[in-house]
């Protein structure tokens, strides 16, 4: 008897209401799971009339759950009054066998709907008289109850709890970056019901932990999000174009609504967000989706960022099979598309038919294409930076202590086989246990270059341009705080490769050239340093134009032979653009020498080559780490220094003919023709220095920003990699000191700043 | 100065139990809130650091970690001497403007950790040790020993020296 069952869960909430504490969420969420049971089909059929009665009381449970009731102890009476109203009309249901009075909690309703103040929303259902069971709420118009373009996260309050929401921005903004990723990866292959989820999933989560923080706005967009993708995953319909570009949109605004979050928990003032207006684009398309029948399956490749790479293109590339077997396997794959009664063959079953290869060469290949798309899913924790720095500082401890191990006399001149086995044993371990420690810093470079992905898709949509994105050495591996600080000049160089490199489509035919552009990323390790291609095979850049550029700037003159490479790297000084007109993408000429400052900021280079036509190649280099430096190791006095290798011109002792001293010019150094001033480091550091003729001692020529000038030091110890020490807050912003380093034998050395050093020139 | 002698006045009601380190310089018995001391290292070389105030008499490493290091002699002028063996490096852990700053501070010689009840402390009396009042917290007595409390805040914040130097000169004018 579905009756009685209905009764006993009736009773269960009257007594459950009445245990309620104000602000119990688990209590509330239990009435809400008993609610739930209520309205089941099986429970209701016949008391239809008591649905419009629990919806009520669901959504006034709901509200209460978001804080909305201000006075909860009123709420919690209210609700039990309901639920008195609803025992008391189905008991009366049950006596009469008629139509039951419901008219009493018809006030009820009333009187919560206006401590709700939702009035509209769910003026649908309020008629009970009329009210038809069958009518459910859309979730979305229930959520929209909420006041939600009033003031960003009005009646939050952040002084509690500051670091949970500093965790939730944090984590949230991870989520919201995997979702980029899988959409993109989604327009690849919209029927893949796995990345589907995989962007449904972290919506749902910043969902439900906006929800549980009271983060009203972020709630109800994620949650419409939600909703789109459920029923994209229920194959109601697909997503591609207009809604990945809504998602992509929805990600956008959570993430500014994230940084609002940010600036509040700092207690900066909020700009207003257009919630209500992006909820309506949210539910217009979803509508308009949801009204498309029959959805066509809209063709995986869209012309956009090819990111994974075909079973054809692997084979090829493995030299499995020429490109010629490929295109002949490809028409015979067309040939059997057109023959709508069979699912069209696999690329790799066509080519074993044709005996052209293997069946492992194939199931390589597509292993390879697996893990291409899943990329290598280690698992990995998250650790604060400053237990691993304390880890990488402990382990260059070791690395010392074992050196001074081996060293020491005592030791060595034990003849013990067993001490000198153990010994090398430590030197081998501490040496691998400091390469695992410095590769702790080490992520791929990949996170960098899948926000490239996005960019070449927007730019491509933004100057009408079909732009494949291929990326090589995604998983070359960069220290952490380099890759933050790498992303601008690339965002910069990708840029200028799209508005400039790559012409548009019907330009590219006529030159005859593939419609669709390629922009190429390339990382790789060369030489301590990681180097990064960006490769476009667009038109180029116009020697002749750059030249004649750089005349009218007058940073040449007529008659100047620099080669086209010099010319090239000309566009990289401020100011430069050869871009005939300024788009809203590019080309006020500020981009190139930012990339170059940026670059040069972390101790690299950037190179421009190009031929004509075919297009350019943006080459930077950087170092793997910034925590590492080239030194040259100088004594002054009793103390040691390290001048950075980078600034190092060249080492000599001058003769007492290059000499000279210069009235108000203080003393200068005839180095190859050039006079230059001389420093002398125990004078600026104030200390006594060995010798003070510096036809006795050494001149260092340092170089800052292409100025030259000598130091004088007492000696020469050597090259070295250092790493960089801070000297911590209370000795910052020294003259001349960039901060310290550990030497070998444990002391602390200073590291010198050329350019400080440069502005105590006499 | 005033904000100090409340302070004392409310230790002084109260009856609670602070623990010091103390140690020796020149003379005199100091001691340091035991709360702020991280470790005591022996003496080691000490890299010189130009540009800095005289009583940073460099930077050491700690395994690992660069940190600066004050002479208390010099600090608070009083007569130098060559380090010896039990001369050593009380690390402590200042305030600083953005967190917690871990600093050495050259001693004569630890001497033992010594627990104070509140009402063992006196206030810093009106005339001047040679140490500036500014760093001194109380006076601590215990048996027939007097122990000078430094707050080691003040005595290794920055930019006080100045000050400090002037009020010497002052006091000594006045004397």
């Amino acid at each position: 008897m579905p009756q009685e069952k209905v009764v006993q869960v009736l009773n269960d909430l009257a007594v459950n209401v009445v245990m309620l504490e104000p602000g119990d969420l688990s209590g509330l969420g239990q009435l809400l799971n008993s609610i739930e049971e209520l309205r089941k089909p099986e429970l209701s059929s016949g008391l239809e009339y008591l649905l419009p009665c629990a919806e009520r009381l669901q959504d006034a449970i709901v509200t209460i759950i978001h804080d909305e009731f201000k006075e909860s102890e009123k709420s919690l009476e209210l609700l039990s009054r309901l639920i008195t109203e609803m025992q008391e009309a189905l008991r009366n249901g049950a006596d009469s066998c008629g139509v039951p009075d419901l008219q009493v909690s018809g006030k009820s309703v009333a009187e919560i709907d206006q401590l709700v103040s939702v009035p509209v929303s769910l003026g649908e259902t309020v008629v009970l008289e009329s009210a038809d069971p069958k009518v459910k709420s859309e979730p979305v118009s229930e959520d929209q109850s909420h006041s939600i373009d009033e003031e960003l996260f009005a009646g939050v309050d952040f002084s509690q709890d500051e670091e949970l929401y500093r965790g939730f921005i944090a984590e949230s903004n991870e989520h919201l970056d995997t979702i980029e990723e899988n959409i993109l990866n989604l327009e690849q292959d919209p029927e893949n019901l796995e990345i589907l989820n995989s962007i449904f999933r972290p919506f749902h989560t910043i969902k439900g932990v906006s929800g549980f923080m009271n983060l009203k706005q972020m709630n109800v967009i994620a949650h419409h999000l939600e909703n789109l993708l459920d029923d994209a995953r229920n194959q109601r319909f697909y997503l591609d174009g207009d809604a990945a570009d809504l998602i992509l949109d929805g990600v956008d605004f959570l993430k500014r609504m994230l940084e609002q979050l940010n600036i509040a928990l700092g207690g900066g003032a909020l700009e207003r967000m257009p919630v209500k207006s992006f909820l309506d684009r949210i539910n217009d398309l979803h509508q308009v989706l949801l009204a498309a029948e029959n959805p066509a399956k809209p063709s995986p490749d869209d012309g956009i960022a090819q990111t994974v790479p075909k079973i054809g293109e692997i084979l090829v590339g493995d030299g499995k099979i020429t490109s010629g077997d490929l295109e002949i396997a490809l028409a015979e794959q067309g040939a059997s598309v057109a023959e709508p009664e069979k699912t069209p063959k696999k690329i790799g079953k066509i080519l074993v038919e044709q005996k052209k290869t293997d069946i492992k060469a194939v199931a390589r290949a597509i292993r390879k294409q697996q893990q291409k798309k899943e990329g290598a899913a280690g698992s990995s924790i998250k650790v604060d930076t400053e237990k691993l720095d304390n880890l990488v500082d402990m382990v260059g401890e070791l690395v010392i202590v074992q050196a001074m191990l081996h060293q020491d006399p005592d030791i060595s001149s034990l003849e013990s086989r067993k001490i000198a086995e153990n010994m090398a044993q430590l030197s081998r371990i501490t040496s691998s246990l400091q390469k695992v420690a410095m590769s702790l810093r080490m992520v791929p470079i990949k996170q960098t270059f899948g926000k490239m992905v996005r960019l070449v898709r927007d730019l491509a949509k933004k100057t009408e341009k079909e732009i494949d994105l291929v990326m090589f050495g995604e998983d070359t591996e960069i220290d952490k705080n380099m890759v933050d600080l790498i992303y601008d000049p690339m965002v910069h160089m990708i840029r200028n490769s799209a508005d400039h490199g790559i012409e548009a489509p019907d330009e590219r035919c006529i030159v005859g050239k593939n419609r669709v552009g390629t922009i190429t990323l390339k990382a790789f390790h060369g030489g301590g340093n990681v180097i990064i291609e960006i490769v476009d095979d667009g038109r180029g850049l116009d020697a002749k134009k750059i030249r004649k550029k750089a005349i009218e700037k007058g940073m040449i003159n007529e008659n100047d032979h620099s080669s086209d490479q010099e010319l090239f790297n000309m566009i990289l000084a401020p100011g430069f653009s050869t871009a005939d007109k300024i788009t809203d993408v590019s080309g006020r000429g500020v981009g190139m020498d930012v990339v170059k400052k940026a670059i040069e900021k972390l101790r690299g280079v950037v190179e421009v080559d190009s031929t004509p036509g075919q297009g350019s190649v943006v080459t930077i280099k950087v170092p793997l780490t910034l925590a590492i430096i080239d030194g040259m190791v100088v004594v002054v006095g009793d103390e040691r220094y390290i001048i950075p290798t980078l600034n190092v011109v060249e080492s000599l002792r001058p003769l007492e003919e290059q000499y000279h001293t210069v009235q108000g010019q203080g003393e200068l150094i005839k180095v190859r023709d050039h006079l230059l001033p001389l420093v002398r480091l125990h004078q600026v550091f104030k200390c006594e220095s060995q010798t003070t003729d510096p036809c006795q001692a050494l001149v260092v020529v340092v170089e800052h920003e292409s100025e030259q000038f000598c130091l004088l030091v007492d000696e020469l110890v050597g090259k070295q990699e250092i790493v960089i020490k801070s000297l911590g807050e209370r000795l910052k912003d020294l003259p001349g000191i960039a901060g310290g380093a550990i030497m070998g034998d444990g002391r602390v050395g200073l590291i010198l700043d050329v350019a400080g050093l440069s502005k105590c020139r006499p | 100065m005033e904000e100090q002698d409340t302070l004392a006045e409310v230790a002084l009601t109260s009856g609670n139990e602070n623990k010091y380190l103390t140690f020796h310089l020149v003379d005199e018995l100091y001691g340091l809130d035991i709360l702020k001391v991280r470790e005591i290292v022996g003496m080691q070389e000490v890299t010189k650091v130009p540009g800095v105030e005289e009583y940073l008499v460099g930077v050491i490493n700690l395994r690992g970690k660069v940190i600066p290091v004050a002479d208390l002699r010099k600090r608070f002028a009083l007569p130098l001497r060559d380090y010896d063996a039990r001369t050593c490096i009380v690390v402590v852990e200042i305030a600083g403007e953005a967190g917690p700053v871990v600093m050495g501070v050259v001693v004569d010689a630890v001497d033992a950790v010594l627990t104070l009840r509140d009402d063992q402390i006196e206030k810093v009396p009106a005339f001047s040790s040679k140490v500036s009042r500014d760093c001194i917290k109380g006076l601590g007595k215990v048996e027939e020993k007097i122990v000078i409390l430094l707050d080691v805040d003040q005595v290794c914040s920055a930019g006080r020296v100045m000050e400090d130097h002037l009020a010497e000169i002052s006091e000594d004018g006045v004397k």
